[in-house]
């Protein structure tokens, strides 16, 4: 039974952090189509730029990061790696890369014979994906209470993008467009089923440990894969049902349980928070407090639209649940996530350098490789970006130029963090702590009975320089460091 | 009767506790409070490495006939930790803030993301394969 049992800390670093470092690039994409097309994106859900922007966001960025992370999650989770990880993601990303391209070129520019190519790319690279983490689950040893929600939430994924087909297919004229059933239809199983419910039980997992609070609790973990599931379908047995007045309190109903599902997680994390016990100052806790600030944001949104029959309040939902919520969840994992595996991989390398008779090297550490004052730069850039995208909503004339400038800086600066991260190169010193401080540090067979002193100072040169291309990541060790003092 | 699980999933808890105290002091500058948290840290950490080094793995590889695979991945994050120790020592007699919650941070990933595997299957498995000799192996665990 336990014959496979894998607890490897994780698969090669090129795994994950391909979908990582290209995901900021839709981003940048997203802000670029809203600032070219201007105020005329937000005048229906169905222009050909706000099509393009939404599915930039949720298929390029959030999709991207949630696939590249899922695959790194798992084998710690439930002890199941996955075979071929290399492979694997080389052929999730060379068709998932591509065929989203490809669907928002043909958003843009409204050209059937681009949809083929791109939803057979899409298709493949869902399929896989799901197939492959879905394989992973059932193999998987451990009874972690998060698998069942990640089960949920790839099958969620699958009819996602079933539902997406189809409306492509009725768009590009070959079939009837289903709309705005299916919209909406194919909008819930993809905000609540799977980015909703990822981030949710995700979370179960990485607020108690990386903020050392309590575990959430136990009747909430219980209670919401099944609430989810069951409520998705509630849903969509009800958007194909007459409108009468029975079905429409119906949809009241389960809209507002799908709004208590997300708000009993809502207080559950910030209650959660406020009892920590790790009370420093945490950058990755504050992305979470902004992401469930704006998630409280988005429930009075949805109730707002849902009193007041107004568009914007209902664009508003959608648009701070994604920019808001998500991309702040997202945003601070990324950042804290990115910097622990190359903290690892340096780790793996240096050991390498070692076994070999090399110095060692004092890796540097998590904050060395993403320092805090950038993620808090990213944080107030985030920030500024949601406040500008609520501006331009309700004054699209005024705003919308500006907000688009802010979510390019926003994009650009996350892309540019991580790319560095991943390729650390010598940075002019910084202070740390109190003063400059040298430490000893005994470094392997070519130096026994010596000590390295290395400065914190000059760590960054002291360390092997990582080249990172899209298919690896490559040490090239950079010898003996010349500051060092004997 | 406790398991293997309940137990250790407790000092995994309390060594957490200890950190984030620890966190706290260093980043207010009261390095007294720092240097008794810090030696509590390594020393209820070291002991709860040592106990599964020699007692609880031995007993699982002996049990299970797996030697080299999930216990050895094990050992090495240990050694991994034990590194980050060493560094959390000398940034504390440095009183260097900066470096030492640097430190902290990462050995707390690292930590965390070690027990998850621990709780969630080397522990259960354990009690699992140990079956009735769990006890046994939980007392002498616990005279280590």
């Amino acid at each position: 039974m336990y014959g496979k049992l894998s607890l490897q800390q994780a698969p090669p670093l090129s795994v994950p952090a391909r979908f990582f470092l290209t995901a900021p690039v839709f981003g940048l994409a997203a802000a670029l189509i809203l600032l070219f097309t201007g105020k005329d994106l937000f005048s229906s859900r169905w222009t050909p730029g706000m099509l393009a922007v939404t599915h930039c966001l949720t298929l390029g960025f959030f999709t991207s990061v949630m696939i590249g992370a899922t695959q790194q999650i798992l084998p710690v989770l439930i002890g199941s790696s996955i075979s071929k990880p290399r492979f694997i993601a080389t052929l999730i990303h060379g068709q998932w890369l591509p065929g989203v391209a490809l669907l928002v070129i043909s958003f843009l520019h409204f050209k059937p014979i681009i949809f083929i190519p791109a939803i057979i790319l899409i298709a493949g690279a869902v399929t896989t994906y799901a197939g492959v983490i879905l394989f992973s689950l059932y193999k998987g040893i451990s009874a972690n209470e998060s698998a069942p929600g990640i089960r949920l939430a790839m099958i969620a994924l699958f009819i996602t993008m079933v539902m997406g087909i189809l409306l492509v297919l009725g768009y590009a004229g070959l079939i009837p467009l289903w709309r705005p059933a299916l919209t909406n239809l194919h909008l819930s199983w993809g905000l609540f089923g799977w980015i909703g419910l990822l981030i949710m039980v995700v979370a179960w997992q990485v607020v108690p440990m990386f903020q050392i609070t309590r575990a959430y609790p136990a009747w909430l973990r219980r209670l919401t894969i099944p609430a989810v599931a069951v409520l998705l379908l509630l849903k969509s047995v009800l958007v194909w049902s007459d409108a009468n007045a029975v079905i429409n309190t119906a949809r009241v109903l389960v809209d507002s349980a799908i709004a208590t599902v997300l708000l009993c997680f809502a207080l559950a994390t910030l209650y959660l928070q406020h009892v920590t016990r790790r009370k420093i100052r945490d950058v990755h806790r504050d992305f979470w407090r902004l992401a469930i600030f704006n998630l409280l944001l988005t429930l009075c949104f949805w109730i707002s639209a849902g009193i007041t029959g107004r568009p914007e309040f209902a664009l508003l939902t959608g648009v701070m649940f994604l920019l808001g919520f998500a991309m702040a969840v997202v945003t601070g994992m990324l950042l804290k996530i990115v910097a622990f595996l190359i903290w690892l991989h340096l780790q793996a390398a240096n050991e390498g350098l070692q076994a070999r008779g090399r110095p060692g090297y004092i890796i540097p550490k998590m904050k060395r490789v993403i320092a805090d004052r950038k993620s808090n730069i990213l944080l107030f850039s985030l920030l500024l970006a949601q406040l500008m995208i609520i501006g331009a909503i309700l004054y699209p004339s005024d705003l919308t130029t500006p907000a688009a400038v802010a979510w390019l800086v926003f994009f650009s600066l996350l892309t540019m963090v991580l790319a560095r991260a991943s390729s650390p190169s010598p940075s002019p010193p910084q202070k740390r702590g109190r003063g400059k401080i040298l430490l000893q540090y005994p470094c392997g067979a070519a130096h026994q009975g010596q000590a390295l002193k290395i400065s914190f100072c000059n760590l960054p040169a002291a360390i092997s320089r990582v080249t990172i291309t899209s298919r690896m990541i490559a040490l090239q060790p950079a010898g003996t460091p010349k500051h060092e003092q004997t | 009767m406790t398991t293997i699980t309940e137990y250790m999933t407790g000092v995994h808890r309390h060594c957490d506790e200890i950190l984030a105290e620890l966190e706290v002091a260093v980043s207010e500058d009261d390095w007294d409070k720092a240097a008794r948290l810090s030696a509590d840290f390594l020393q209820a950490m070291e002991h709860h490495l040592t106990m599964e080094e020699t007692v609880l793995f031995p007993a699982f590889e002996q049990k299970t006939g797996m030697i080299g695979g999930p216990t050895m991945i094990m050992r090495e994050e240990h050694r991994q930790m034990r590194e980050l120790f060493q560094q959390l020592q000398w940034a504390l007699d440095g009183k260097a803030s900066g470096e030492f919650l640097d430190t902290t941070e990462t050995l707390l990933i690292l930590m965390q993301q070690h027990n998850i595997k621990e709780e969630g299957i080397l522990y259960p498995m354990s009690d699992q394969h140990l079956g009735t000799d769990a006890p046994q192996v939980l007392a002498r665990m616990q005279k280590v």
